[in-house]
């Protein structure tokens, strides 16, 4: 049973299945970008075991399996091919190599997908930042700004809420009386009711169908009902529409609530001190740009001048910061942030097969010469 | 061998370079340096491709009159009235001929008789640009390349002084008076003096012709003048913005803004002599920046046109084969192969050239790109001939030729092919590593897919297909040819992804181009595999090599057509047609591989 098994899963038949899998998988995603962008096709199509798709409200079907099933399908065949004994020999020891770095580079990109962050930081200059953003993930944030010297925040994923939950946030309990992943702000005109507080005395929301494409801005709201010590203090109404930070009580404003792109705090600062944007003269493209930033860590004494471009990143304490965009203005300069504990196995994968490629020449080369020879 | 291929470059060298011209020396006036579009170039690369951009063919006609593309400069600059009536600007979309009320046969319009309606084009192609450009109508498209035209047009005629000017010493000497004296009352009056009324009509005259150099500052298509202290890109100013340096220079002017004045009143007045010898003048005060040798290959190269020689010594090529395959063999071989060598040479040459000019490698664009990548299957053809000691691989080499640089041809239209190079892309280090093995990747499984191509055509059409030993042959070289493209796309794609990660933090994102990438690899992966499990052997490796021609192209040129993603360069609706043709035709090719041999010849 288990040598049957073991020998479809190292079969060519196999690996040839997988791989033409692999191929419509690509070339389909490639063509559906088009019509709903990268992060939607991403997520359908690549990033998937399957792919569903709604055919009318509420009813899925699937229709293809996706880029996890024929990538693992492909992983699990490598693996088992070069464990296999035959492989063990001088001359297809290049072969071995490639495949097993393969093995290395489809594993690294799972893992790799599971445990990457990746943000946004946006530096003005002269003002030190410590936080970068999620471009995609928004949390639900309550700062207690009653310390004097530091403010706490607490926060909860939008992604992990659900309408009618209740959650406690710090010192409030919260129930989610409403929720949409895109919405349109609309006056609240019924009588003005006193347990609507903040923006929610003038304004309610309406759920919008989701935008497709990946320049969109969505608009995610929430509406709450905000409780302390099981007493009610009130209604709110969060949206990114409107973004800024709303008190839970006016009088000492210490309990600030707002919806905002999720944030990532370091323990240190980088303050932009100069944005260069060079084009080549007489035309718009650009030629270079970069930035000079300024980097401060109280924990380690660290402070010192660093100049992030392109093709040259910044990589300190684990994540890794690319000069990505700027403002028109100049003085704000974009950096995108990962943070990828694993980003050398790629590395490490290409150089498996490089070597495997180069003693698979090499044995070829040296069967080429002996032969010549004995002519 | 080799001087065989000496001697034939250069006749055609010879014979091209010799200029026509009697008393002007244009040959020289066009290496004169310029700053355009971020590059300094000889000003015959800025007429040429302004020409070509304009006209969509380089040589201008106009009364039974053939222009070269630097003397055109001359006239746009001097005599715009004449200028004017070259029908030059060639106008293809027939709702825009519809718009400006010419008949469908008319393609080429002047500018005079585009002038009446310069206002509606601005107008509606201003509204064209702010839609996304996948919701462009077709008629917008259509309006925002003329516009476009216009612009580059309108740019060049305004690169010294305006259309209305008189002749360019007088215009040149007045404006120089006229930004002295004013500049002098304007300071006056700065201080609180009061102006005489004829003071005040000089300070208004004053005051218009500063924004009128301002304005042809930033409309001005090159940048003519080095300034004195100069000596590197950033001294390089336009004509009319060089005149406003007499503002705060105390009066002195760069002298080079007099030499033009010079040239272009010796032109003007037919003083071939005075002409000669302003630009003589001209490249001796920019010899502290030019790097003259370049600048003299560029020229050389821009009249030479190798690449284009080569589409003709490649298509000649395949004629000489279908003759020897008609009539008595051995020696229209041999010439084939002889016209083969020197095309490579030449496009060798060409190829060195660019390197050399731009001090780049070889590929730094989609239309290098094309160039390269047919150089590499061509050069693997030639590898076949020394190696089987036959004419096996002329054929599909030639074929290549012709193809890839009739593609470059297209792609030079609309812009200098040298251009500058943007930030991202701007790493000699990985345009030589990751962009050079893709290429060669994607230039390999071409030559598969011809390789197949001819096979498949060969063994349908023969009576009794194609012969056991022939067979065996074309089979193992087209496998050994998936087999490098599958190691070039592969190396390439995962050098691309470490670039990838070092520029944007991910090695591999799903944009569109790295998609490209491994599909190819992916696709002669498959083919590598069936192989080792006893398919794709013969004629089913050939049909499977002309659909990696498919795979390839989509690669190559599809994926920068689907208008997503970084590596995106819009949306080419003209060349896309082409494109779903080529793979129509691919796809029937598959399709008559099906048939079993000899089936057509017994057929008719």
């Amino acid at each position: 049973m288990i040598t049957a098994i073991l020998r479809v899963l190292s079969s060519l038949k196999l690996a040839i299945f997988s791989l033409v899998g692999l191929f419509i998988i690509v070339l389909a995603g490639t063509l559906l970008q088009i019509e709903y962008g990268l992060y939607y096709t991403q997520n359908l199509v690549f990033y998937s075991w399957m792919i569903w798709v709604d055919i009318a409200e509420g009813i899925r079907v699937p229709v293809f399996p996706g880029g996890l099933f024929f990538g693992s399908l492909l992983g699990i065949n490598l693996a088992v091919v070069s464990i296999k004994k035959h492989y063990f020999s001088w001359k297809k020891g290049g072969i071995l190599l490639i495949h097993w770095g393969l093995v290395v580079l489809l594993l690294g990109a799972v893992i790799q997908l599971a445990i990457t962050q990746e943000s946004m930081m946006r530096l003005v200059q002269n003002e030190p930042q410590f936080y970068s953003e999620s471009q995609r993930e928004l949390e639900l944030v309550l700062i207690d700004t009653s310390h004097s010297d530091t403010d706490t925040e607490f926060s909860i994923l939008f992604s992990e809420l659900s309408q009618g939950d209740t959650v406690s946030l710090g010192p409030v309990d919260i129930q989610v009386k409403k929720r949409a992943i895109h919405s349109e702000m609309k006056p609240y005109t019924p009588e003005p009711d006193h347990a609507r507080r903040g923006v929610a005395r003038r304004w309610q929301f309406e759920s919008r169908p989701i935008p497709k494409g990946d320049d969109v801005a969505y608009f995610s709201a929430l509406e709450l009902d905000v409780f302390q010590n099981d007493k009610s203090l009130g209604t709110w109404v969060v949206s990114l529409e409107v973004p800024q930070v709303q008190p839970l009580d006016y009088a000492s404003d210490d309990l600030l609530i707002q919806i905002r792109p999720k944030r990532w705090y370091n323990p240190y600062s980088l303050t932009l001190e100069k944005f260069q944007n060079e084009q080549y003269l007489g035309t718009t493209v650009p030629k270079h740009y970069a930035s000079t930033i300024h980097l401060e860590n109280p924990i380690t004494q660290e402070n010192r001048q660093i100049l992030v471009y392109m093709n040259h990143p910044l990589r300190y304490l684990g994540k890794t910061y690319y000069q990505a965009s700027f403002e028109p203005s100049e003085t704000v300069s974009i950096l995108q942030v990962a943070q990828n504990p694993i980003w050398s196995v790629p590395y490490i994968a290409s150089l498996i097969m490089s070597l495997g490629l180069i003693w698979q020449f090499g044995v070829g080369f040296y069967g080429f010469f002996k032969k010549g020879r004995r002519k | 061998m080799m001087r065989y291929v000496l001697s034939v470059v250069m006749s055609l060298l010879l014979f091209t370079s010799v200029n026509h011209a009697e008393g002007f020396l244009f040959n020289e006036a066009a290496k004169l340096p310029v700053l355009h579009e971020g590059r300094v170039k000889p000003i015959d690369t800025v007429a040429r491709s302004s020409v070509l951009l304009i006209q969509e063919k380089q040589k201008i006609r106009f009364n039974n009159q053939e222009i070269t593309p630097i003397e055109w400069l001359f006239l746009m600059a001097t005599s715009p009235q004449i200028a004017n009536q070259i029908p030059i600007f060639r106008i293809d979309n027939p709702a825009v001929k519809m718009m400006l009320s010419i008949d469908e046969k008319t393609k080429m319009l002047s500018f005079e008789q585009l002038t009446p309606h310069l206002a509606s084009i601005f107008e509606q192609a201003d509204r064209a640009v702010k839609r996304k450009q996948s919701e462009r109508a077709f008629f917008q498209t259509g309006i925002i390349e003329l516009n476009h035209k216009v612009t580059v047009y309108l740019g060049l005629q305004h690169a010294f002084f305006p259309p209305s000017a008189a002749p360019a010493l007088t215009q040149y000497a007045h404006d120089k008076a006229q930004l002295v004296s004013g500049l002098a009352i304007f300071n006056r009056f700065q201080k609180g003096a009061l102006l005489a009324q004829e003071e005040q009509d000089q300070l208004m005259t004053f005051n218009d012709l500063f924004k009128e150099k301002q304005l042809m500052g930033e409309m001005a298509q090159f940048w003519p003048i080095l300034l004195p202290e100069g000596s590197n890109e950033m001294s390089w100013q336009s004509y009319p913005s060089a005149m406003l340096r007499l503002l705060d220079q105390q009066g002195q002017a760069p002298p080079m803004l007099q030499t033009y004045a010079q040239l272009l009143q010796a032109y003007l007045d037919g003083q071939g002599a005075l002409f000669n010898e302003s630009v003589a003048n001209l490249r001796e005060e920019t010899r502290s920046y030019t790097p003259t040798f370049r600048l003299q290959l560029e020229v050389l190269f821009n009249q030479v046109q190798p690449l284009y020689l080569g589409i003709l010594l490649y298509g000649l090529g395949i004629l000489l084969l279908l003759a020897g395959a008609i009539g008595t063999r051995d020696r229209w071989v041999s010439w084939a192969n002889g016209v083969f060598y020197s095309a490579l040479g030449l496009h060798t040459l060409a190829l060195l050239s660019r390197m050399l000019i731009q001090l780049r490698p070889p590929v730094t664009n989609l239309y290098s790109s094309a160039v390269f990548s047919g150089w590499v299957a061509i050069v693997l053809c030639w590898l076949m001939n020394r190696i089987y000691g036959r004419s096996v691989g002329t054929l599909p080499g030639c074929i290549i030729g012709v193809l890839s640089l009739i593609i470059a041809h297209q792609l030079s239209i609309g812009s200098d092919s040298m251009e500058v190079m943007r930030a991202v892309l701007d790493s000699n280090f990985w345009l030589s590593t990751h962009v050079i093995t893709m290429t060669m990747g994607i230039g390999a499984a071409f030559l598969a897919g011809i390789l197949g191509m001819i096979y498949i055509f060969k063994d349908i059409f023969s009576p009794q297909g194609v012969a056991k030993e022939e067979m065996r042959r074309t089979d193992k070289m087209c496998y050994g040819v998936v087999c490098g493209a599958l190691l070039l796309s592969f190396v390439g794609t995962v050098l691309g992804g470490i670039w990838g990660d070092q520029s944007w933090g991910r090695f591999w994102g799903w944009d569109p181009k790295e998609n490209g990438a491994l599909l190819v690899v992916l696709y002669n992966a498959i083919i590598l595999h069936l192989r080792l499990l006893g398919r794709a052997k013969g004629r089913s490796l050939m049909v499977l090599a002309v659909g990696g021609n498919i795979v390839a192209s989509f690669c190559w040129f599809g994926v920068n057509m689907l208008g997503v993603g970084l590596h995106s360069y819009g949306f080419m609706e003209e060349s896309f047609r082409w494109l779903v043709l080529f793979w129509v035709s691919q796809i029937m090719i598959m399709l008559v591989g099906l048939l079993p041999s000899g089936y057509l010849s017994r057929q008719g």
